[in-house]
């Protein structure tokens, strides 16, 4: 079933993604940006409403999904509301990328601290558009393959594996999110889409 | 990942969705904890800033609550004033208007208040003449004392106070022991000691009830002039119930048709010169546009919604560009407006385009019914060519013409993805995709 992702998987050099846009990841404009910086509450309510999927995104799929995932995008934002004044509207960085560095770091603290518990990850529950019902099963099983081949990997390689695969991120972003020299990055990104398909592969011969 | 296939697998793992409210919720713990980490110089700054922002608000009349507010509280508004009231509320109180609030149940004793409801668990409004209990939505309470009870005092005043309920968005039940009505956008209640009815005429109706009630209390000194004014008002009420009606007849009627076979009826919306001309002389438009898209919609439109409207998957990027601009350019002509109306543009910014445009309607025909109405006539009269815009047009004006030429632009964009008969079909079929259709009168 997931011969084209492990076809894909397999064959993606580590980098290629550098830069990429995710679909649909405006970044907030700059006035509202400078008003967060000012800590004014309606532009704060913007930026949280505008970056809240991407936030939870990244954590659920650190994390997998439950109540810790509310409550580390909730710390994530409070950090970043009192950090954003010393954000630089000029600097490298786009607010997103530094906001996913929020949320990343608390993500590898999280799991630091205790072990994640295993779920069965409902990776299809809300499959949209009504699909065929084998259709949306299939999805369900993709859904929860890629899960729990995450699963598997150390935590700094699957924070690596979903920055640059669902959140875009190139390695060079990668390595200052993560706080690593880029060729770590880059190895951790390698090995993760390595065992990636190797545990994708292993799922599809079952 | 230029591959769509592998995004699509890499999409079956699904992510957790934000829950209604959260950002509402980062709020109140934003407003709640103390400052981490903050250097005295930053406290001191924070605080200037503060005090700043409260000023500058106040200085242009409408104030911005300073603290983001727990699950429970209150507030009297001095000033017109933008608050969170618990997590998923926020409301924009006029003068006078005193709200208490516990978790999702609020108490409003007295004043004027617009309300946006994120979606989630049922809200309660208690009044002293009833309860309003809303989904996600835009409303407004206004609770009027009447002038003896104001001067008595608050003792028995809800006796004889009234309760006037607006909707702009959603829906809402107004209540109270055996009697509810429930209201659809548009639409307006009034809640007196006796019973809860409708209005007709909508949130426009609340304010002409408003001076019905006035004209009431004064009945004794009124002269025939009034009178008559007080029935012309109550005539175009049943003017505008009677277009709702019909237009709903209309729908009904074209819905038979197809069901039957028949040939395919043209839209009510897809309107000729001398459809305006009518509309013109009804003091009425309708206009159909894309609906807002938002970000809980995901990638849309999807395959299965492409295919409902009988289009392929590939149009996809075409339909979404042509939703996304024309989103952006209706925003873009509606906010200034609306931020004009309210006083302010984060206000404007907060509420949307739904509801800015019923804003700026309901608040120019508060001040002048008259002219609002004149500005529906105009836009027929000048769509169907027998005037042109006039130097200075008022702000209903231009928010209606630029509600009724945006069609007209969706479809030129569309067509040049999907050809110029897809184009119409799409903007004017009964089943297409996300929509939104209107028809006003005054």
């Amino acid at each position: 079933l997931p011969g084209s992702l492990v076809e894909r998987v397999m064959m993606r050099a580590p980098g290629m993604d550098a830069h990429a846009q995710a679909p649909g990841s405006r970044e907030l404009d700059r006035a509202t940006l400078a008003r967060c910086k000012l800590r004014d509450p309606l532009a704060f309510r913007a930026f949280v409403v505008r970056y809240e999927r991407p936030v939870f995104a990244l954590l659920s799929r650190m994390m997998g999904p439950g109540v810790d995932v509310e409550d580390l995008a909730q710390e994530t934002f409070l950090r970043a509301f009192e950090a954003l004044s010393r954000f630089d509207l000029d600097g490298p960085a786009r607010a997103s990328t530094w906001l996913l560095t929020i949320a990343t770091r608390l993500a590898l603290d999280a799991r630091k601290r205790r072990r994640h518990e295993t779920r069965e990850l409902d990776a299809g529950a809300s499959v949209a558009d009504a699909a065929t019902p084998e259709t949306e099963r299939h999805r369900l099983e993709i859904g929860r393959a890629i899960a729990r081949a995450a699963d598997e990997l150390p935590d700094d390689q699957r924070a690596a594996f979903v920055l640059a695969e669902f959140h875009h991120l190139g390695v060079h972003e990668i390595a200052r999110v993560l706080d690593v020299p880029e060729n770590t990055a880059k190895t951790r990104l390698f090995r993760a889409r390595e065992k990636m398909r190797a545990a994708l592969a292993s799922w599809r011969n079952e | 990942m230029s591959d769509p296939s592998s995004r699509d697998d890499l999409d079956a793992w699904r992510p957790q969705e934000p829950s209604a409210g959260f950002a509402d919720r980062v709020l109140v713990r934003v407003s709640a904890e103390p400052p981490r980490r903050t250097s005295s110089v930053r406290a001191r700054t924070v605080a200037v800033v503060a005090a700043l922002a409260v000023a500058v608000a106040s200085a242009a009349g409408f104030a911005i609550a300073p603290r983001f507010r727990s699950s429970q509280g209150e507030i009297a508004a001095e000033a017109r004033t933008q608050a969170p009231l618990g997590a998923r509320i926020v409301g924009v109180l006029e003068p006078g208007a005193r709200v208490s609030w516990r978790g999702d149940e609020l108490v409003q004793e007295s004043g004027d208040v617009f309300y946006r409801v994120e979606p989630g668990a049922p809200v309660v409004v208690h009044t002293p003449l009833g309860d309003v209990t809303v989904l996600g939505t835009c409303f407004r309470v206004r609770i009027e004392m009447n002038r003896g009870d104001l001067r008595a005092g608050a003792v028995g005043a809800a006796l004889s106070a009234v309760a006037f309920v607006a909707v702009y968005e959603g829906k809402v039940r107004v209540s109270r022991a055996d009697q509810a009505v429930t209201l659809a956008p548009g639409e307006a209640a009034r809640a007196g000691k006796d019973r809860i009815e409708k209005l007709a005429g909508g949130a426009a109706a609340m304010d002409r009830a408003r001076a019905a009630e006035e004209a009431a209390l004064a009945r004794a000194g009124q002269n025939a002039a009034e009178s008559v004014r007080e029935y012309q008002k109550r005539l175009d009420a049943v003017k505008e119930e009677k277009a709702r009606l019909e237009a709903e007849l209309a729908d009904a009627q074209s819905k038979l048709d197809a069901k039957h076979g028949g040939a395919p009826k043209k839209s009510d919306y897809d309107l000729a010169p001398e459809d305006w001309a009518k509309l013109s002389q009804e003091h009425a438009v309708k206009f159909r546009l894309p609906c807002t898209l938002t970000s809980d919609m995901g990638e849309w439109p999807s395959a299965t919604q492409l295919e409902s409207a009988g289009l392929p998957p590939g149009d996809a990027a075409v339909v979404r560009d042509a939703w996304t601009s024309s989103n952006a350019r209706v925003w873009a002509g509606i906010k200034p407006l609306c931020a004009q109306a309210v006083g302010s543009a984060d206000v404007a910014e907060s509420i949307g385009p739904n509801t800015c445009l019923h804003l700026i309607v309901d608040m120019a025909d508060r001040a002048d019914h008259d002219a609002t109405r004149a500005a529906f006539g105009q836009v027929g009269a000048i769509r169907s060519g027998q005037a042109t815009m006039p130097p200075n047009p008022s702000a209903t004006l231009q928010a209606l013409m630029l509600m009724t030429s945006e069609p007209a632009l969706v479809e030129s964009e569309l067509a040049k993805g999907l050809g110029p008969d897809d184009a119409h079909r799409l903007l004017y079929q009964d089943k297409g995709l996300c929509m939104q259709s209107s028809s006003w009168s005054r």
